[in-house]
């Protein structure tokens, strides 16, 4: 029997088109992939004498011409110029290759090569094309292929419907073949794009026509064509038909519905037929076993388990490799259908691909996981017996621990008795913890990750005890004037230092300090804070002999990203800094409410917050000033200290100061610890208030407008008002009444306590109140 | 256990019972604050009556939390129907109660959609029996409970430290590797509530939500929860002589306001969950979207919207709303056109000619992208369908093409100027946000803002989150970000969150909104000088309202009062 070739064109090019696979051909070898036989041709005689192929010299040339990092319009015009050097231009394979790559970037897709990409070069390809076509030597079949379906794409894309069954048409006229046989296969090649044009424009009854024409010289290509035809026109398979039944392949039928075309709708008698194929012990095994695969190794019904039975006695292991089931397997098992994965690997018994340490775990823990634990330790016994070298000593270290576990044993005694280095030995217990919480056993699971846990060192809690300073403290400057008397603690923890631990000795903890100190550059992140009656300063410090070349913007410098909460478990921001901006953006984890008070991190608001940059010949600052007011019902003290982190992205790493893993690790951020005098807090108090009442006495419009507004019988609430704002208008009245310079200690704390919070959030606390009113008036 | 000793260890139960004294404290359902075990509810109003407040057809919830001198093993609660002046009847079936289960979450629990590695305890799941999840406060982490065989049950660890907890340990693994498969038969909630354990001096909260029947007569309803301690709590439920309108824009309240999610949800994510059983995860899946309905969330995104159609539609999806009907060939032009054709038919066919039709491709692509795909855009366009992209950095490049622009925007005052900028460009384009935040934050108040009235006000048309996800029982899993849950997957469909009444809670405030517009804009220009006055008080209501820091309770019963006042003038 004459063996088929089921495709002339190469799979770049089957890629290129949804619907016609080309014709079988009778063609010779070289055509059956362009890319590689013109390469074969082209390297032939280069390759006896080791000279470079043309894709060597298109690389020393070029560079990357299948991705370029150039412009796709100079990769072409250098490709083309490298086409006219005279050794290439005599060679006439060569060029042919040329031509296809110069082809194919125009051709590529503007997603593909985003800021390289020029609109215009998609009308170069028929300059490209053309010079290949028509009684030019050293083009292969297979490239005058590509360079006619790229041509036919062309026009029709610029709706030339005229122009591109013209390039087909010329095509087919130049075919010369004296066997009429060989010449109609090759001339469909070609020809097959006309169905492609009739459909693109919707004229299916031609698109059928043709393959009624083409079934002639090659029915299964041209049922293949016909499934997808009659599902886009029909939206059923029914025109379909009539072409399998004259290429009377059921495998082809089976593999283009089930496989290549899934969405498409099938012959209703289809599965009957393929359920027949595979159960019927005449037909080619691996076929029979692949087609199993597809359709009935998905659920335990008993079709299926009918099916699968149906393949016994087949040698297994002389098939290859399968990935349809090993996929299938996959599938069932990521979905956690333990049985039916026992039952794949019982069909299946011997297939070569499932004898690996990691299938066999996944029978075993199936096994166990479908509750059945004295199987899972044969498999695992198995596993440890396995002397071949795809078994290392881990697998059945592995195995061992399973079969401690399975037998209720001692499973950490387990584990520490395996003789593993420290690497292998956290492989094992990951496993072994895995493994366990599939198994849903609790206990050992519980066990095992405690002993997971011990390969990690936990940082310890970074705390900055922040200075109170009585000198206002209101710039850089005066920063700089008590610097040296300040505490000084460094982002020195690598950044997502747990993941490098796993490969460390942890024992000493001494890999946790960050190297920046000892590295050529020698920059770290120094961080110091302290505050004053008005707030909160937080002084980010480079020391960096080239700080002026950052400051100029020669150099970046460390950038930031900062946390910042007032308080544990407090809604936080998330802030970056730049040595030159400063902050420029912040994320904010709450609105507004009665509970939280948004800082503006825009700096609009004047005392809220300050961002400012400072730099000089050894060094850069940033300064973050935080005023007490907008948190003043937060405020820190000795037991609730304000959370804060700085991961500082360094020219030699990344590292932060509290110790995160990860970004918004709040748990691992340090503590900004604070501890008032009782005089200090009090003039902090006082602060506050005198500048609240102030707010308060100078803007009577807005005292007007929150509490007059409800008074007013037209646009307010008189009986709210009555009822529910007057008393708490004349309370916080009277307590802006006493408001003074004046004021003692125990004035400035009852001020304080009671009409501080209201006055700094007075429209909530009204919305809270009068939540309460309409709801109590509703429910009347 | 002998039967007498059973008696005896009933009646220390009983005595126990008799002898406790239960205070109550109603409170906010969609409170900013968590309420905690520990303490008292700040904003409580301790010995106040449940009160309901909700139109005709609406879903609205009360809460209380309880505190008792003495442990009770299990108070149980009986709901009585309840009555109006007239005699009316709201059944006690319109009424359902969920016990909220405080338990172990991530570190920014309450507050952020990003993990952290170590857990806190939050209040989070509505459950009808509270023993579903045991959190235990020594080895501070949770554990849920399974059933073996009929009536035998074992607990399962759900805190395993990320790197453990993957099922898929030698198979190349996907986002659904919980080595808890959460969907199984053996683990789902108890189909009515089962009463709560009480601990001396401690605070445990109650979640009661009214689903309020289109045909029930307005009034306000009187009845009581009956505790089996004694205590009975008044509950009362005013029924608005209203309907709600499907929610619609604040710029333009005739157009439609839209939910979408990054369709996570669907059968191969169940059958992950569910041990691969195909049939119940059709049930578990109609659940699911059923349960999505009831939330507002009536789009239908979900995988395989259009291939589970019937499915959809029978879970109560309304498919003639815009939904995303597939994605574009990116293509030579030719095969695109063909491809765009086709789709157009079979879509119309399928959905009707009238149904907007979102067709995507790809995700969070740049400037340079964006400039490149225009070809693509241009000729779906052409076939009538709808365009949408999530390109952050676009906007010049594409504003013009984009039909649903969304961003990774914070849906507040701030992006309004954004938002003012596209709905200015005269096409039927929605204005969307995701990730910032993503799902996730625990805390009610903050997503009944962000999916609903910050965001409305703040100019946006719709809501495209990432993601309503089924997995995530433990939440320390994942590495970077939280596992981004509204609901969670249990055998019977999901267990649905203090966040996910949020979402609805949003989207009813943006359908009262409407309400109020759809009512106050004609009367605005009414003859009736009296008529006009209330309708723009009513307009200069939301007008002068900030959408990012109102408390949104009080905002709904402002304009409950105007609507009222308003549809006395439409009358």
């Amino acid at each position: 029997m004459k063996k088929l070739v089921p495709f002339c064109i190469s799979a770049a090019f089957i890629a290129g088109c949804s619907l016609i696979q080309s014709p079988s051909s009778d063609v010779d070898s070289k055509t059956v992939a362009p890319a590689k036989s013109a390469a074969n041709a082209a390297s032939k005689p280069a390759a006896k004498a080791k000279a470079p192929t043309i894709y060597d010299i298109m690389k020393a040339e070029v560079g990357n011409y299948s991705w370029p990092t150039i412009p796709y319009v100079e990769l072409i015009a250098k490709l083309d110029k490298l086409r006219e050097r005279p050794d290439i231009a005599a060679n006439a394979s060569f060029c042919a290759v040329i031509d296809q790559h110069i082809v194919k970037a125009c051709k590529r897709s503007p997603w593909q090569k985003l800021k390289l990409w020029d609109p215009n070069l998609r009308h170069e390809i028929p300059k490209y094309a053309y010079r290949n076509l028509y009684n030019v030597k050293g083009v292969t079949q297979a490239q005058k292929v590509e360079f006619v379906w790229s041509l036919v794409e062309y026009y029709a894309g610029e709706e030339k419907w005229f122009e591109a069954e013209q390039v087909v048409r010329d095509a087919v006229a130049s075919v010369v073949d004296a066997d009429p046989k060989r010449r109609a296969r090759t001339q469909w090649s070609f020809k097959v794009y006309l169905i492609n044009l009739a459909k693109w424009r919707f004229n299916y009854a031609e698109a059928w026509k043709l393959l009624d024409e083409y079934s002639k010289v090659d029915p299964r290509a041209a049922a293949k064509i016909a499934t997808t035809l009659s599902h886009e026109e029909t939206g059923g398979p029914d025109k379909a038909v009539k072409f399998w039944r004259n290429a009377d392949d059921l495998y082809g039928e089976i593999m283009s519905y089930y496989g290549a075309n899934p969405n498409c709708k099938k012959p209703a008698d289809l599965a009957d037929r393929a359920y027949a194929f595979v159960t019927n012990a005449a037909n080619n095994a691996g076929r029979r076993i692949e087609i199993c695969c597809m359709l009935y190794n998905y659920d335990n019904s008993e079709r299926s388990r009918n099916a699968r039975k149906s393949l016994k006695g087949i040698n297994m292991a002389k098939m290859p490799r399968l990935n349809v089931l090993n996929n299938s397997i996959s599938r069932a098992y990521t979905y956690g259908d333990w049985k039916l994965v026992e039952s794949l690997f019982a069909d299946y018994e011997g297939m070569n691909s499932l004898n690996t340490p990691s299938m066999l775990r996944v029978r075993m823990i199936s096994r166990a996981a479908a509750g059945d634990k004295a199987g899972a330790i044969v498999l695992a016994e198995a596993g440890i017996a396995n002397t071949s070298k795809a078994f290392t000593e881990l697998d059945r270290e592995k195995f061992r621990v399973s079969i401690a576990m399975l037998k209720g044993e001692d499973v950490i005694k387990a584990i520490e008795s395996a003789k593993l280095d420290r690497k292998n030995m956290i492989a094992l217990v990951t496993t072994a913890g895995r493994q366990a919480v599939t198994w849903s056993m609790t206990d050992y699971a519980e066990a095992i990750a405690a002993k997971y846990s011990s390969y990690y060192v936990q940082f310890p809690q970074r705390e900055l005890k922040v200075a109170y300073s009585d000198k206002p403290i209101t710039s850089i400057n005066d920063w700089r004037e008590i610097y040296d008397s300040l505490e000084k603690q460094y982002c020195d923890r690598k950044w997502g230092a747990r993941v490098d631990i796993l490969e460390t000795d942890v024992a000493t903890g001494r890999q946790l300090l960050g190297t920046t100190q000892n590295d050529s550059k020698n920059v770290r992140m120094e961080i110091t804070s302290v505050c004053d009656e008005k707030g909160l300063n937080i002084f980010l410090r480079v020391e960096d002999p080239n700080a002026r070349k950052v400051e100029a913007g020669f150099a970046n410098g460390i950038g930031t990203e900062m946390y910042f909460a007032p308080g544990k478990y407090e809604a936080y921001d998330c802030f970056g800094s730049s040595p030159r901006g400063g902050v420029a953006s912040a994320f904010q984890t709450a609105y507004n409410s009665l509970e939280t008070d948004r800082v503006d991190y825009s700096g609009k608001r004047r005392g809220e917050f300050v961002s400012e940059t400072s730099f000089s010949d050894s060094d850069y600052v940033l300064r973050l000033f935080f005023g007490w007011d907008r948190l003043a019902k937060k405020l820190p003290s000795k037991d609730r200290p304000w959370r804060f982190e700085c991961i500082a992205f360094t020219p030699v790493g990344n590292y932060s100061w509290g110790g995160s893993a990860g970004v918004h690790n709040s748990s691992c951020w340090g503590n900004l610890t604070f501890d008032f005098t009782p005089e200090q807090l009090t003039a902090i108090r006082k602060g506050i208030i005198l500048r609240a009442v102030k707010t308060w006495r100078k803007a009577p419009n807005e005292r007007l407008d929150t509490f007059d507004k409800w008074a007013d019988p037209e646009i307010g609430d008189p009986e709210f008002y009555e009822s529910v704002l007057k008393p708490l208008e004349k309370e916080l009245s009277s307590y802006a009444a006493k408001v003074k310079p004046t004021m003692t200690d125990a004035e400035v704390n009852e001020i304080f306590e009671n009409a501080l919070p209201k006055w700094v959030a007075l429209k909530h606390e009204i919305d809270a109140l009068r939540k309460v009113y309409l709801k109590h008036k509703f429910a009347k | 256990m002998t039967i007498k000793t059973m008696m005896a260890a009933m009646a220390v139960m009983l005595a126990s019972i008799a002898s406790a004294k239960v205070t109550w404290y109603a409170v906010d359902p969609m409170s900013e604050v968590p309420y905690m075990p520990d303490s008292a509810p700040k904003d409580g109003i301790k010995g106040d009556d449940m009160f309901i407040l909700a139109a005709k057809g609406e879903y609205e919830p009360c809460s209380f939390v309880l505190t008792s001198d003495v442990d009770v093993k299990k108070v149980r609660f009986t709901l009585g129907d309840l009555k109006n002046e007239k005699g009316d009847v709201l059944p006690k079936s319109a009424l359902d109660l969920k016990t909220v289960k405080v338990w172990y979450q991530a570190g920014n629990a309450w507050t952020s959609y990003f993990a952290d590695p170590k857990l806190k305890l939050c209040p989070e799941l509505l459950l009808n029996d509270e023993d579903l999840v045991k959190a235990d406060e020594v080895k501070k982490c949770n554990y849920a409970r399974i059933e073996e065989t009929k009536g035998k049950y074992t607990y399962r660890w759900l805190n395993a430290p990320s790197a453990l907890d993957r099922r898929n340990e030698d198979i190349s693994g996907s986002r659904l590797d919980d080595s808890f498969q959460s969907m199984k038969p053996n683990f789902k909630d108890a189909d009515t509530h089962q009463g709560a354990k009480l601990e001396k001096g401690r605070f445990k909260q109650f979640f009661l939500t009214a689903k309020i029947d289109k045909n029930q007569a307005a009034g306000l309803y009187k009845g009581e929860i009956a505790l089996s301690t004694g205590e009975k709590i008044p509950l009362k439920v005013r029924v608005l002589d209203f309907e709600l309108p499907s929610p619609k824009c604040y710029f333009d309240e005739n157009k439609d306001y839209l939910t979408f999610f990054c369709e996570y949800v669907g059968l191969e994510w169940v059958l992950k969950s569910n041990g691969g059983d195909y049939e119940l995860a059709k049930k578990q899946l109609e659940a699911i979207l059923a349960n999505f309905a009831r939330h507002g969330h009536v789009t239908p995104t979900f995988n395989n919207n259009l291939g589970l159609m019937e499915l959809g539609k029978r879970a109560g999806l309304d498919y003639t709303k815009p939904l995303i009907s597939g994605n574009m060939l990116l293509s030579e032009k030719a095969q695109m056109r063909h491809h765009a054709k086709l789709s157009k038919k079979r879509l119309d066919k399928q959905l009707g000619e009238k149904t907007i039709k979102f067709m995507t491709w790809g995700d969070e692509y740049g400037l340079a992208t964006l400039r490149g795909i225009r070809d693509m855009i241009k000729i779906y366009h052409e076939e009538g369908f709808y365009f949408p992209v999530n390109s952050h950095s676009g906007y010049c490049a594409g504003g013009y093409l984009a039909d649903l622009w969304w961003p990774s925007f914070a849906p507040t005052a701030a992006t309004a100027p954004l938002t003012f900028k596209f709905n200015q460009l005269g096409g039927d384009g929605y204005f969307g946000w995701y990730a910032s935040q993503h799902v996730g934050v625990e805390n009610p108040a903050f997503t009944r803002r962000q999916y609903g009235y910050g965001a409305y006000r703040a100019g946006f048309s719709c809501n495209y989150n990432y993601a309503h996800h089924l997995q995530g029982w433990n939440d320390i899993r994942p590495e970077l970000y939280r596992p981004m849950m509204f609901v969670y997957g249990c055998g019977s469909g999901c267990i649905d969150t203090l966040s996910w009444e949020g979402f609805r809670e949003g989207l009813d405030d943006i359908r009262y909104a409407t309400k109020l517009l759809q009512l106050a804009k004609p009367l605005s220009r009414s003859s009736n000088v009296d008529a006009r006055y209330t309708a723009r008080k009513a307009l200069k209501l939301l007008a002068d309202t900030d959408g990012d820091d109102m408390d949104l309770t009080t905002l709904r019963l402002e304009m409950i009062s105007y609507i009222e006042k308003l549809a006395k003038f439409s009358k």
